[in-house]
């Protein structure tokens, strides 16, 4: 039944794309006003159809239904909440459909808007919009068809599946369950759905862009009523790659974060150029600068969340992210082909509509800044995409095996990491045109000698290590800059109108929620910044082999295993080892790193003990009768990651909110 | 507003910034980890994209056991990156060497990078020459 109700679901969906495409190219091409009224039905069809989808596929994995594929190949009787609903996800096709959901939600928020502004523009965005979504849900009708019938049933999965809804069902009794690795920590159930809003909410300034070209309307339109999607799926991207940081951290079991894996470079890449665009956009609504490169970005934005999904999605590249190898890899490459080609064919067709840009009066001014950062973060995004794509093409090419790892990536990622700081230190206080160099050395110098006296305190306390002090000095020149700036913009306030300066804050953000977003994501760019120094450098890592009783010291503190543990579960089986940490003989806590056995496959779950300085970290390698094998590590601040990642999106969302308080105020003023 | 900067903050900064640089010139280095270094640059044989010091693996566990074994024997980091690859099949190198292969690889970024500056700086207003028409100014 399942299975007839999620195809049904799906044609739904397709059937309401295709419509939408059809009748948004018949009303631009029709001479008289735009009536978006025709559109409601097919936007109406396709967000019904791909809600119902996802519903279908949840209610499937509820009922246990392992007729259907995916439900016998991904589900089990015993997979936990909340990692069953999660699991409707966690795997290929499953994530087919929620990309597609996701599409579906940001075509129904751009009808709504359209339907505010009905006009050409608009509609050949929610076209662009209904192409790509005809795309996916074409996906999912076909080579990523979740809702196929099981028709021969393996021990724990399905054997073999028809297309066919009307099929004779033949399902296992039980299922595997999702990938062990994905049901170890609840971040694994919230990062994948915040990195598809962020990857799939970049298609909305496509579009935009796509329909500018296209209908031949010039100016900042395009960008004005893109600004809000892309402010939202670049917040969401953000929180999505802080929060799979933290879960790689959690689970993985290395005590790290980030390892220059292909596929988190996949979504480092589009969060890199959407970045640029955020700030270039600014250039071109200000200035009327970068005209052509506005749509560079976007166009590079949005088809690196495509080689994202292709590389995830292929098993082109070995990884710990990777999906299984299907027939989704090839048709995915074939509609990246596609949409470089088709877009940068266009963009050429119309290059009279982008072409004289005003020129730049000088380097040294806010938009010279801005140019310095979009420059900057591109040849980035460009060093993480040679670096992840060479080995591929050089295999292919020439059957010559090169790795491309971490110490490749730092020895470009740094330099270009401390003049991005630099740029985010200076770039914001400089007026726009030309900035006198008084000016500027009047807004920076004390942040400057702030920063200078923090990294003096750190040389004294804490390390000398060059790196690192660096970091700190940038990362609170930043901090300072924007800190200082805030101050003294709200203390004109102050003395013209004799509030305070916290209301006077207030009415800072709401009035330029953009430019005071931005500085709170700023500062949180800083703290990732100095956190990620201090992890590279001054990390500490020991193993040891213990037995019940014993005690060990490991950076200042006294481990003592108490003794093994075990834990059954429906699921899974948990081995553990309980750990009394020690410091200076108090007894600060008891850590339980475990071995998970889910379905037969071991599983680490090392356990983290968070302090003000570091984190301690222990995973436990092995368990005997006898002794324990223990892995340890500290990480310093490493809550500073956390909280500027998370701060760095949170900047995303303010400029978003207070656009809309400012809204209502003036709303609430009429 | 003074339009030169006055000169009490700007000796106090370059105080501060001398006595931060010249901490950190003077600090002893600190004790190079060998072993982890190489460590990070190459991959372990089975397992999908590790390096062999984060690998939980036996075999890498192994690697890194001659690694630091190599280092105290006195070998070269070269020598015993050498041996670590060609005695565990299907180990990979993290950090390719600058070569004919790699070229664009080493080169491409610094090739972007240089060539994003000339066009950014090309987009600078020329001075005005005479007979020229300056661009039209736009509205701030």
């Amino acid at each position: 039944m399942f299975s007839v109700l999620g195809t049904v679901a799906t044609w739904t969906a397709l059937t309401g794309s295709g419509w939408l495409i059809w009748k948004g190219v018949a009303l631009i091409r029709s001479e008289q006003n735009p009536d978006i009224a025709s559109l409601r039905t097919p936007v109406r069809m396709l967000v019904g159809g791909a809600v119902g989808a996802m519903v279908v596929l949840e209610a499937a994995i509820f009922a246990n239904d392992f007729t259907v594929s995916y439900v016998a190949d991904n589900h089990s009787l015993f997979t936990p909440f909340p990692f069953d609903v999660a699991t409707a996800w966690a795997a290929l096709e499953g994530s087919v459909v929620l990309w597609a959901l996701v599409l579906a939600l940001f075509i129904w928020a751009t009808h709504r808007g359209v339907a505010r502004e009905p006009d050409r523009l608009g509609i050949g965005a929610l076209v662009t919009l209904g192409i790509i979504a005809l795309f996916f849900f074409g996906l999912v009708a076909t080579v990523a068809n979740p809702f196929e019938v099981c028709v021969e049933a393996a021990a724990s999965s399905c054997a073999a599946a028809s297309p066919f809804p009307w099929a004779t069902a033949s399902g296992p009794f039980n299922g595997a369950g999702p990938n062990p690795l994905l049901q170890n920590h609840l971040l694994m159930v919230v990062h994948p759905p915040l990195l598809y809003v962020g990857f799939v909410g970049l298609s909305v300034p496509f579009a935009y862009a796509m329909s500018a070209l296209a209908i031949g309307v010039p100016g900042t339109d395009w960008l004005r009523r893109s600004r809000r999607p892309t402010l939202l799926a670049w917040s969401f991207l953000t929180l999505g790659i802080v929060l799979g940081g933290w879960w790689a951290y959690e689970v993985l079991g290395w005590g790290g974060y980030r390892a220059w894996d292909p596929v988190e470079n996949a979504s480092l890449m589009p969060w890199l150029v959407a970045t640029a665009f955020l700030h270039s956009a600014r250039v071109h609504q200000r200035r009327g600068m970068l005209r052509s490169w506005n749509f560079v970005l976007v166009i590079a934005a949005f088809s690196l969340t495509l080689l994202g999904t292709f590389l995830t999605r292929s098993a082109a590249i070995p990884s710990v992210h990777a999906f299984i190898r299907s027939a989704i890899g090839p048709v995915l490459l074939v509609f990246l082909v596609v949409v470089v080609a088709g877009s940068f064919t266009l963009f050429a067709l119309r290059a009279d509509l982008v072409s004289s840009s005003p020129r730049l009066d000088s380097l040294s001014s806010r938009e010279g800044g801005l140019l310095v950062n979009n420059l900057l973060l591109t040849v980035f995004a460009f060093v993480v995409l040679t670096g992840t794509l060479y080995p591929l093409f050089l295999e292919a090419f020439t059957d010559q095996t090169v790795g491309v790892g971490r110490p490749f990536f730092d020895r470009y990622s740094v330099p270009l990491s401390f003049a991005l700081l630099a740029t985010m230190g200076i770039g914001p206080v400089m007026p726009w045109r030309a900035a006198r160099p008084s000016l500027v050395w009047q807004r920076i110098h004390g942040p400057l000698r702030f920063a200078l006296a923090v990294g003096a305190f750190t040389v004294i306390v804490s390390t000398r290590i060059g790196w690192v002090v660096a970091a700190v000095v940038t990362g609170s020149f930043v901090i300072a800059v924007g800190a200082r700036h805030l101050w003294e913009q709200a203390g004109h306030g102050t003395r013209a109108r004799g509030t305070s300066r916290l209301v006077e804050a207030r009415r800072l953000f709401a009035s330029d929620p953009g430019y005071w977003g931005g500085q709170v994501s700023h500062v949180g760019v800083a703290l990732v910044a100095v956190a990620i120094a201090f992890a590279a450098n001054l990390a500490t890592h020991s193993q040891a082999r213990m037995e019940p009783g014993e005690t060990v010291s490991f950076a200042g503190y006294e481990l003592t295993y108490l003794g093994p543990y075990l834990e059954a579960r429906p699921d899974r089986q948990i081995e553990g080892v309980r750990i009394e940490v020690a410091r200076d003989g108090e007894v600060l806590t008891e850590m339980t790193p475990s071995i998970n056995v889910i379905g037969g496959i071991v599983v680490g779950k090392p356990a983290v003990f968070t302090r003000l300085g570091e984190d301690l970290y222990l995973t436990v390698e092995s368990i005997s009768a006898t002794a324990a094998e223990l892995q340890m590590s500290t990480a310093p601040l490493q809550w500073l990651m956390w909280l500027g990642g998370l701060l760095t999106g949170v900047g995303g969302f303010v400029a978003l909110a207070a656009r809309t308080t400012r809204r209502a105020e003036v709303a609430a003023h009429v | 507003m003074s339009e030169r900067p006055r000169l009490l903050p700007a000796l106090s900064t370059v105080q501060l910034a001398l006595f931060v640089v010249g901490a950190v010139i003077i600090a002893e280095p600190p004790e190079a980890d060998r072993a982890r270094a190489i460590g990070i640059r190459i991959t372990c044989p089975v397992c999908i994209g590790e390096t062999i010091y984060f690998s939980r693996a036996g075999i890498a566990q192994d690697m890194m056991d001659l690694v630091t074994e190599r280092i105290a024997q006195g070998y070269s980091d070269d020598q015993i990156i050498a041996e670590l690859l060609s005695g565990y099949p299907g180990s990979v190198l993290l950090d390719p060497p600058f070569g004919a292969a790699t070229l664009l690889l080493w080169l491409g970024p610094g090739v972007a990078l240089v060539a994003g500056l000339a066009a950014a700086l090309g987009r600078r207003r020329r001075p005005p020459r005479t007979e020229v028409s300056s661009p039209t100014e736009v509205s701030p």
